[in-house]
């Protein structure tokens, strides 16, 4: 029989998180076969010839005793409970009974032992009935069940609605993931009143950002360029002083101004020290803060007409841009113009690094002392006499930025610094890069700049887009902007009716003397919150015949938009669907490679990658310090873009499928390079690198990523790994162990009921959990080969001959030693098992709702469209696109 | 002493003129009378269990040291009761108690579906809940209501619906504390406007349904109902429009303060806690430290300096690193003492808040994770009848008993609560 996805959450639910942590396991309700044997076609129907044969004799033969026809112990009579558990109502009282037989508290130990292959049978019966009865009771029969926007999509929805780049997730709560592990299943997410709290408000916030009014904000500039003249001193000392020069300007008409400070210059050192404030007496004289900004350095060296800041000083942070007057939202952009100047006797491009650039942001409020965190980390590729501008730009509300309590702050700080190491001292005691190892570059920096916040009209476009360039405050206006509005926010037909309740508003709040723009907002608020926004309406035009049907132009190109851009449909599906040209298939097929080469697409892609491959559990893995020391902060980070961009990357480039199993390149920077012992990788940047040792890498399989999340942070257990590749590669989840297996691991000694070694023995002597471990464990071996943290490795020093024991045999004879055995066994003999598992994933992602026995015929066809288009990745989006189930509500 | 913001059932009545069924109007009668102090419940749950070798007391009695994880209760002895011996009927997993400490419900559906049910905290808000600007503060570390058995809350409404906790203190603090400001004719007029937004939502997903198959009318069911709550709680703010939010000065409490602070962060959460009852803003709290398993506080341990092994990891090693675990439950501990210190600190009358507040303070998880053998502690209540300066070893009972004797103790009269039929007598002066 075959496992779908949908199995009871409550039990699988736990079971996905609790894997991970689990050792014992006991039998498989479903066989554990697809991807064996190719899944057989049966519908879950109550199979009693199964209970006549095998069940009932065993509950006559070890139970009636005490809970038959007689005796009721416990006023449980088994012969009388109803065995068909979806129809009947005794699920729960099966369940004890599966608990009592697997804690061996049943039958007591006065009684018989069963013989280990009746209770073996026994137990995989209940365990197979009570999922069947969870999926048959589950079941949504294959319809999507009227989805809500999750929070990311509600997010993305009015940044695309509303035209800023804002992060609206707020305060929603997270969303509720379903049991093959997506936050976007229909049936499963949810709504609170705590949701309605927070779309009131996140829809007032959106429209207050997005309809600004009144007088252009003041807008921020502050510029530094830099001279450095010698001069000779009037009594004839030569000297030389570094000049400063700032412009301030504001938005309020007047001319930047140009302050000068000039510093010394210690003509030996060349070294600058000190802090220099910069006032302006003209704002002073204003009553506003005098110094609104200043610069901080210290062991600074010079150059003609930049600082430089060497990796040999001591301190190599400068430039502490320190502002009291500046923009507390809205956008901000900071520009940068530097260039890189390499160590002396290293000027040879293969001989040096470039130079490194980390720029921190934070905030002072009154009382706290505040901290930095880096916004960016960057390599400064430019060469001295060719110098570049580099542009950080962000707005100061999204969350990525580190002000907390912005609104509150006296002043911002924006910090620069060379992070490159400190190089050694030789033997003359001089700081210098050893020959052969790597020489980073100074970091010269000649212009800095900070504005904010960037306006390119006023009012903006987006205030524009919704209210139109009329002027007048009439009804007759208002009623047409939010009809305007409420088309687009619904996507559907426009329908004059849609907007009445809206406009009533804003009548309501004119009566209430609120002014013109305020009861627009009130009006757009309340369309943001209705249904038709928030949730994938698709209506039965008939409710008494709920028959599938195909949805409409509009309903798809929703269903699209969410699928490929985590959104809602932009104006070029609107105006497709509203001719009915997106129903055209090649229309529909040339829309999704649109999408898909759309920057949006990022959003859904990596999020699709992040839940099919578990990428969050990336979150909850301590790296161990002690066994992995000095590992850069930045790896786990790092470990996760290579995954994202990876998968990413195969889409945009529309790769093969098998490139997911086995390509010979993946997306690195130095960091994860070094990791993997990769050479020649330089820098931050995350760039295509092909695999120098393909037996050790290759496909997702390989990433460091999904290989920490699988193991503990601190070693490695073949059945974590095992686990997770069947339940996300293979979409083959083993199935849950029952309620009453401890979840313990298998180096805890944390039961006072059984020591380690027992709880091992009792484990292998039961067939019942060899049954199950037989079929996860073999995958998992072949994964030995890394470490906790994705490294290769070719010795185990704590096992007990030290070598990694990387072989697998299957419990039909198969054996697979090692990746390079495992990627070509996938490849060559489970490669329609895999795309299958891939296709079906992705088309549960696509349809906001878990696949069922009935969409099997659907599947089977899709494999074979993907194989027949040649099995590209887009070819499997374009496939789901035009699929039946994609198109039918 | 009558308080300026107590609500009377007349004020109460003459607001409410809508079509929202308030199943709990009657349950004002039981409320404490106007010249008593108000009886207030805290609910604090720590996650991951405890290492039970030095978490419980070795005698029983009242003549008992407390154990290493408790030292820091020492002050408090008189006014706390630890107890050994109560038990979930939850089958599986410890982790999965979390969801259950406050409900004690069933956890299975005749059908093997997630099931939970009322929880002891949200009864109580139901009953006393109208006579304060708030029924009752929920708050996790974890935001949000989490996932079935690994919940981010331990407050759940007749239907078992599980309700959103907050754990922003910033925001917690605002809403109680912070007057939206505005005169009140702006306020009415602001009221007005929510109103009619709802309304017309309301009205949208009415329509809507229609045209929808069943499953699909469950779902947009769900959402009417939340806004109807929303709506609810709309006409509960008119009923406080002419009392202002108690002032409260917020500059002493570290408000910014996230995990990454445990113990600024959490004693900022009690502390407002504290507040909103000393200031009669609520008389109930359920605040979960954590989610279990794998939750905002797994790294307390690595912050502190404790250990490289998070807290669930060390929950899992037993014995071997039963030191570290006793750190980490001294550090729960501390934060429960932090509390009681303040509720101390505030006298009311010839009494102190604590003397008028339960506080119970346990786990759903013990040493075993299972859900047998809970770690509780029930403090305070001095001026409500109850006896404490013991340790209480009581033989297989369910906790559902210990919420029954919460539920008579402050006044709410029922004779059982989930499987609570018996209250706990050992509590009770006699």
């Amino acid at each position: 029989m075959r496992v779908f996805t949908d199995c009871n959450p409550s039990r699988r639910g736990r079971y996905l998180q609790r894997v991970l942590l689990l050792l014992p396991l006991f039998v498989a309700p479903c066989t554990l076969s697809h991807a064996q044997q190719p899944p057989s076609d049966d519908v879950p129907a109550w199979d009693r010839l199964q209970f006549d044969a095998h069940v009932r004799p065993f509950l006559v033969k070890h139970c009636s005793g005490c809970h038959g026809e007689k005796t009721q112990k416990a006023e449980l009579n088994l012969l009388a409970l109803n065995p068909d558990m979806a129809a009947g109502d005794d699920a729960a009282l099966w369940n004890e009974v599966l608990d009592q037989l697997v804690a061996r508290r049943m039958p007591p130990k006065e009684k018989p032992r069963p013989e280990a292959e009746a209770l073996t049978s026994m137990i995989r019966w209940l365990t197979s009935e009570l999922e069947r009865a969870a999926r048959v009771r589950r079941s949504t029969d294959g319809r999507v069940v009227v989805r809500r926007m999750n929070r990311k999509q509600y997010s993305y929805a009015l940044q695309d609605l509303l035209g800023v780049e804002l992060d609206f997730t707020g305060d929603l709560p997270p969303e509720a993931v379903s049991a093959d592990g997506f936050d976007n299943n229909g049936a499963q997410i949810s709504v609170s009143s705590l949701h309605i709290e927070n779309y009131l408000a996140l829809a007032r916030k959106a429209l207050d950002k997005a309809l600004v009014n009144g007088e252009k904000p003041d807008m921020s500039h502050y510029r530094f360029t830099f001279d450095h003249t010698p001069f000779v001193e009037p009594d004839g000392d030569r000297k030389s002083k570094l000049k400063a020069t700032f412009f301030e300007s504001t938005t309020d008409g007047r001319q930047p101004i140009p302050l000068e400070a000039v510093m010394a210059v210690d003509e030996k050192t060349q070294q600058i020290s000190g802090f220099v404030s910069y006032k302006n007496k003209e704002r002073q004289s204003s009553g506003r803060d005098g110094a609104f900004a200043h610069l901080d350095h210290r062991e600074l060296t010079v150059a003609e007409d930049a600082i430089v800041l060497s990796p040999n000083s001591n301190d190599r942070k400068f430039a502490v841009l320190q502002l009291q007057e500046f923009p507390r939202q809205g956008k901000y952009r900071i520009r940068i113009k530097a260039a890189s100047l390499p160590p002396v006797g290293r000027e040879k491009p293969s001989d040096h690094r470039p130079a490194r650039l980390r720029i921190k942001l934070g905030a002072r409020t009154k009382g706290s002392s505040g901290a930095e965190v880096p916004i960016a980390d960057i390599d400064v590729d430019a060469p001295v006499g060719k110098p570049r501008d580099f542009v950080f730009e962000n707005y100061f509300e999204n969350k990525n930025v580190p002000l907390r309590n912005i609104l509150y702050a006296k002043h911002i700080r924006v910090v620069l610094e060379n992070p490159a190491p400190k190089p050694p001292k030789n033997k003359h005691g001089k700081r210098e890069f050893p020959p052969g190892e790597p020489a980073y570059s100074s970091l010269l920096v000649y212009e800095l700049e900070f504005e904010g916040p960037m306006i390119e009209s006023w009012p903006p476009a987006h205030y524009t887009a919704i209210m139109g360039t009329a002027t007048d405050e009439t009804d007759e206006r208002a009623q047409e902007i939010i009809r305007r509005f409420v088309t687009r926010a619904f996507r559907k037909p426009s329908n004059p009716q849609d907007a009445e309740r809206f406009i009533a508003v804003y009548m309501q709040s004119r009566q209430l003397k609120y002014s013109f723009e305020e009861s627009i907002k009130h009006a757009l608020t309340a369309a943001l919150c209705a249904p038709e926004f928030l949730f994938l309406v698709e209506p039965d035009a008939e409710v008494k015949n709920q028959k599938p049907r195909r949805v409409n132009a509009f309903e798809l190109a929703s269903r699209l938009a969410m699928f490929l851009w985590c959104s809602i449909p932009d104006d070029e599906l609107l105006a497709l669907a509203r001719t009915d040209k997106l129903l055209d298939p090649k229309v529909l097929t040339a829309q999704v490679d649109r999408m898909l080469d759309d920057p949006k697409s990022k959003r859904s892609l990596r999020d699709f990658v992040d839940q099919w491959l578990e990428l969050s559990k990336l979150d909850n893995i301590n790296i161990n310090n002690r066994l992995f020391p000095d590992r850069p902060p930045t790896l786990k980070a790092d470990m996760l873009e290579e995954t994202r961009r990876f998968y990413e990357q195969l889409v945009l480039v529309d790769a093969p499928c098998p490139d997911l199993i086995a390509s010979d390149y993946s997306f690195l920077n130095e960091t994860l390079a070094d990791h993997y012992g990769v050479s020649g990788v330089l820098g931050r940047e995350f760039r295509r690198v092909h695999w120098p040792q393909p037996r050790q890498r290759g496909g997702l399989l390989g990433h460091a990523s999904v290989m920490t999340l699988s193991a503990d942070g601190t070693r490695t257990l073949p059945i974590l790994r095992g686990a997770w590749f069947l339940r996300t590669v293979m979409n083959d989840p083993p199935p849950p162990p029952p309620d009453v297996v401890p979840e313990l691991d298998n180096r805890t000694q944390d039961s006072d009921e059984l020591t380690l070694k027992e709880k091992l023995a009792r484990h292998r002597n039961d067939a019942a959990c060899l049954d199950c471990h037989r079929k996860i464990d073999p995958w998992g071996f072949p994964f030995e080969q890394y470490d906790a943290i994705g490294r290769w490795r070719t010795a185990m020093p704590n096992s007990k001959d030290g070598k990694v024991d990387y072989t697998a045999i299957f419990s039909d004879g198969t054996k697979i030693a090692g990746m390079a055995e495992l990627r070509q066994h996938l490849l060559l003999k489970k490669h329609d098992a895999f795309l299958r598992a891939y296709i079906e994933k992705l088309l549960a992602y696509a349809l906001g709702r878990s696949l069922e026995y009935t969409d099997r015929a659907e599947v089977d066809e899709l494999v074979q469209t993907v194989k027949q288009n040649g099995a590209t990745m887009r070819g499997v989006y374009r496939a789901i696109v035009l699929s039946d189930a994609f198109r039918t509500k | 002493m009558t308080k300026s913001w107590h609500l009377n059932r007349r004020t109460f009545l003459r607001g409410t003129g809508v079509a929202i069924a308030l199943p709990w109007l009657e349950a004002m009668s039981w409320a404490a009378p106007a010249d008593k102090q108000p009886r207030r419940t805290v609910f604090l749950y720590f996650p991951n269990g405890c290492y039970t070798p030095t978490w419980y007391p070795e005698q029983t009695g009242q003549n008992y040291n407390l154990s290493p994880a408790l030292q820091s209760l020492q002050r408090h002895k008189a006014d706390m009761t630890v107890m050994r011996g109560l038990n979930l009927n939850i089958r599986g997993s410890g982790h999965n108690c979390g969801d259950y400490w406050l409900s004690c419900a069933n956890h299975l559906t005749s059908a093997n579906q997630y099931a939970n049910g009322l929880s002891v905290d949200q009864l109580i808000a139901q009953s006393f809940g109208n006579q304060t600007r708030f029924p009752s503060l929920v708050m996790c570390n974890d935001a949000g209501v989490g996932e079935q058995y690994r919940a981010h809350t331990q407050s759940y409404d007749e239907k078992g619906r599980a309700i959103p906790s907050q754990s922003n203190p910033q925001q917690i603090f605002a809403r109680l504390f912070t007057d939206e400001g505005g005169t009140r004719q702006q306020k009415k007029r602001a009221f007005a406007v929510q109103h009619s937004i709802l309304d017309v939502v309301a009205d949208s997903a009415s329509s809507l349904k229609r045209n929808l198959g069943a499953r699909d009318q469950q779902k947009l069911d769900e959402y009417l109902t939340s806004v109807r709550e929303i709506e609810w709680r709309v006409q509960q703010s008119e009923q406080w429009i002419d009392i202002p939010k108690p002032q409260v000065d917020g500059s002493g409490l570290q408000l910014q303060a996230t995990v990454e602070e445990p113990i600024a962060y959490v004693d900022t959460m009690l502390d407002i806690i504290f507040l909103a009852l000393k200031t009669d803003t609520s008389r109930v709290a359920a605040y979960m430290l954590s989610r279990e398993q794998y939750g905002s506080m797994q790294n307390l341990t690595s912050r502190l300096g404790i250990s490289d092994h998070g807290h669930h990891d060390i929950s899992h090693k037993g014995h071997s690193m039963g030191k570290e675990w006793t750190l980490v439950d001294q550090f729960f501990s501390q934060r429960f003492g932090h509390f009681l210190d303040r509720l101390k600190s505030y006298r009311e009358a010839d009494s102190t808040l604590l003397d008028n507040t339960l506080v119970a303070y346990g786990g759903g998880n013990s040493t075993r994770h299972n859900c047998s053998d809970l770690p509780t502690i029930l403090a305070g209540g001095g001026a409500l009848g109850l006896q404490h300066g013991q340790h209480l070893h009581l033989k297989n009972r369910p906790l559902a008993d210990l919420w029954l004797t919460a539920l008579q103790t402050i006044g709410i009269e029922t004779e059982q609560f989930a499987a609570g039929r018996r209250p706990i007598d050992e509590l009770r002066k006699a």
